[in-house]
């Protein structure tokens, strides 16, 4: 039984993420084509984070062994690999342990609830091993492929391999089972998850920032931090321990403090999980009264549609609005800090202030994917824009002037704070006016006319269409190539040939056509396209 | 009111609609029954321009939802089986938006919303998040939202099931009142009775073909309906 939960589990999974039934327009061969290249986006994302790490792991190595700190060298992977974990899926674990819609179907069949329990543990178990081969095994293996260590700490870090995403896992589900418990308590639970997806987004970019600076200090200050973090984090060096010297002593405390937490985490939600899934949802009953209607034009009322759409997911606003927290937070953080950009921009003499501060601001304006997942998320709604009267124009014009006009009040605040801090010329704070817009604008419309050409409408979970669709990866990575790039290119290549204020005219131009090309695609081939959905 | 030619629809190799034609004239009352998988809701999906065809036509009022699929979708509402709604809006927002949608002045939404929500006792819950509605509940509201535009046609799936016994009744009135005045409605069902009882005629579907079609009293003679749908059924079975 239970094995056949966590297949079905798996399956869940795996149809999310690679055959899910895309528009009616999908034949076969495309079909195959969007999940092969979602698995080749998939693979490099994949790669980069490896290779990021890897990089990492090669500064640190020799100088920690050197040092006779070789516990703290896999120390720090175990607890990168821990923090990662914990924090990218703390929110899966609350949906997935205690808010899947199919928990009431296997609870009403003879099914144990800690069976049913430990097969969705089993996901958030695959997920915290993903982190782990990202972060924790290319550790071992620059380590031991140095022909550093031991048989004895081979053994332990191949059982830590296996055991350490059992840590993560307790943690993230005791956390999960926490935010459950809190959220049957709460009345608007989308600003009650909004606050708590801030806290950790502000605590995972603070960790980032400083991480650079923490490595360099490892590797030059390497006892210091090791005293401390013997201290503070004590299973992480006990894991260390037991790999770098082999000390079974270690291995064995380790593995306890693995394990048993596991244990009494796993009874603890095994004896509350149909509380918790079964609790009323707090809904406050509020009674009707009538009052005035107000009334609006059609493409005004798909607006308001598109942003209360938008709005009243905590999930789909952090996920799909994060640049435009940082477009705000950006600025406020500079007024204090202002050093940090000056440093940075001495480190890339070649790129003028200007360039540099459009370009930043540019590059939070692509992280807004309100557009790319809009279609998508139709879902089992598709239905009634269909079964109305409305142009289908208006409709995608609808979903991409309501990412613009979400993204113009945050830019606007940006571009603003930013020519007072730096005081930058007229030419320059025109364009940091003009460019970022003109990226919403295009990031807006490409969103649509991407989500158009790759929608998801068979999801269970919002979270599919908002994080695991192909639209929103490819819109990402072209909306930073289009941000960026020409910025980089003009730094590093043509800032000796192109005046700066040449520079921007052209950028501003190529814009302004690519909108328009986008906008002319959304309104023919686009429009037919939705006009093919089959509802 | 409702014209429907030659029309077929496949899913891959299998037709889900072979070929099949219909008329529904003003004022008439028109049930569409046959087993699960027959292509009911294929046809019931395909009049009302949310799902493609391949082959035939259908003109809604003479016309083509082909050719101009928005003056058709005007003056047309659909009911699905499932009434899966915006669940991010409240009740009352979700009528608003159907009748912002639909260009109906202030006043006149107003007095629908009101006597359609009264009738379907669902005014207390107006201003209640669609997510927390009964299934009832939100066929009640879609029900309310197709009427608001006071349609020719109202086109529903399977319109009863959900309902409470009193708003079924509340939905056969309404359904009536909308025939008398000159409305047609076309809608599937399973319960047969309801459909003898409420219809003037009645399409019967079987493997994506019609089967027979006419007016209730030709279609079932002497014998119920239940019996000439069984007995249709039975036959090539």
């Amino acid at each position: 039984m239970l094995r056949t939960l966590i297949k079905s589990r798996i399956q869940a999974l795996l149809f999310s993420m690679f055959r899910g039934r895309r528009g009616t327009g999908a034949k076969g061969g495309q079909g195959k084509g969007r999940t092969i290249g979602f698995a080749v986006l998939l693979i490099y994302c994949f790669g980069y984070f490896v290779t990021m790490f890897v990089t990492m792991y090669r500064a640190m190595c020799s100088p920690l062994k050197e040092a006779g700190l070789s516990w703290l060298y896999f120390a720090v992977a175990g607890l990168l690999a821990f923090t990662l974990g914990f924090i990218t899926s703390v929110f899966m674990a609350k949906k997935q342990l205690f808010e899947a819609r199919d928990n009431d179907l296997l609870l009403s069949l003879p099914i144990p609830p800690s069976y049913i329990l430990i097969s969705r543990m089993s996901l958030l178990y695959a997920q915290a091993f993903l982190f782990e081969a990202m972060v924790f095994i290319p550790a071992g293996v620059i380590y031991f492929a140095g022909g550093n260590g031991n048989a004895a700490g081979l053994f332990a870090f191949i059982l830590f391999t296996i055991l350490l995403p059992v840590f993560t896992m307790t943690f993230t589900s005791l956390f999960g089972w926490i935010l459950a418990s809190l959220s049957t308590r709460v009345r608007n639970k989308t600003v009650f998850s909004m606050v708590f997806s801030i806290a950790f987004l502000l605590v995972y970019f603070v960790a980032i920032s400083r991480f650079n600076s923490f490595v360099a200090s490892l590797v030059t200050n390497g006892s210091s931090i090791a005293a401390s973090l013997r201290r503070a984090a004590l299973p992480f060096y006990l894991i260390g321990d037991a790999i770098a010297s082999g000390n079974a002593g270690s291995l064995a405390a380790a593995l306890l403090i693995m394990i048993l937490p596991f244990l009494l985490a796993y009874a603890l939600l095994s004896k509350s999980f149909i509380k918790i899934t079964s609790s009323p949802k707090s809904i406050v009953r509020v009674r009707y009264e009538k009052k005035r209607l107000k009334v609006s034009s059609i493409q005004r009322a798909l607006v308001n549609k598109e942003t209360r759409r938008f709005t009243s997911s905590s999930m789909y606003m952090m996920n799909a609005g994060l640049g435009l927290v940082f477009a705000v937070l950006a600025p406020i953080i500079l007024m204090f800090r202002s050093s940090a950009i000056k440093e940075t921009l001495a480190a890339y003499p070649g790129i003028p202030a200007g360039t540099f501060l459009i370009g930043g601001l540019c590059l939070l304006c692509s992280m807004t994917m309100i557009s790319a997942p809009s279609i998508s998320l139709e879902g089992k709604n598709l239905w009634i824009l269909r079964s109305l009267p409305v142009d289908a124009v208006d409709i995608l014009r609808a979903k991409a002037w309501c990412h613009i006009r979400i993204c113009i009040p945050p830019t606007l605040f940006a571009s603003l704070m930013l020519s007072i801090l730096f005081r930058l010329s007229a030419a320059d704070t025109f364009f940091l006016f003009l460019l970022p817009l003109l990226i919403v604008v295009f990031s807006g419309l490409l969103g649509v006319v991407i989500n158009l050409r790759f929608p998801r409408f068979d999801w269970l979970s919002e979270t599919v269409a908002v994080k695991q669709s192909m639209s929103v990866m490819v819109c990402m990575f072209t909306d930073m190539a289009v941000s960026v790039g020409p910025m980089i290119l003009y730094g590093n290549i043509m800032s000796r040939q192109l005046s700066e204020g040449a520079f921007y005219l052209i950028f501003a131009a190529c814009l302004i056509l690519a909108d328009l090309l986008l906008y002319h695609d959304l309104k023919t081939k686009g429009a037919a396209i939705f006009s093919r959905f089959d509802a | 009111m409702l014209r429907i030619e030659h029309l077929t629809k496949s899913y891959g190799a299998k037709k889900a609609v072979d070929d099949l034609s219909l008329r529904i004239a003003p004022g008439e009352l028109y049930a569409f029954i046959g087993h699960n998988g027959a292509g009911k809701t294929t046809t019931i999906k395909s009049c009302c321009g949310i799902l493609n065809f391949e082959k035939g036509d259908i003109f809604i009022d003479g016309i083509s939802i082909r050719e101009n699929p928005l003056a058709c979708k005007q003056i047309m509402a659909y009911l699905p089986d499932n009434p899966d709604l915006y669940e991010f809006m409240s009740g009352i927002g979700y009528l608003n938006f159907i009748a912002d949608i639909f260009r109906i002045p202030e006043k006149e939404r107003e007095d629908k919303i009101a006597r359609y929500a009264d009738m379907f006792e669902i005014t207390d819950d107006l201003a209640q998040p669609i997510n927390a509605y009964s299934h009832g509940m939100k066929q009640k509201l879609a029900l309310i939202s197709a009427l608001i535009h006071d349609p020719k046609l109202l086109i529903m799936d399977e319109p009863f099931v959900g309902l409470d016994p009193k708003a079924s009744y509340q939905m056969k009135e309404v359904m009536r009142a909308m025939c008398q005045r000159g409305g047609a409605i076309f809608f599937s069902t399973h319960v047969l009775e309801v459909a003898e009882k409420l219809c003037d005629k009645v399409a019967i579907i079987k493997n994506g073909k019609l089967v027979i079609s006419g007016p209730m009293e030709e279609v079932k003679g002497n014998e119920s309906l239940e019996d000439v749908f069984l007995e249709l059924e039975g036959e090539n079975a």
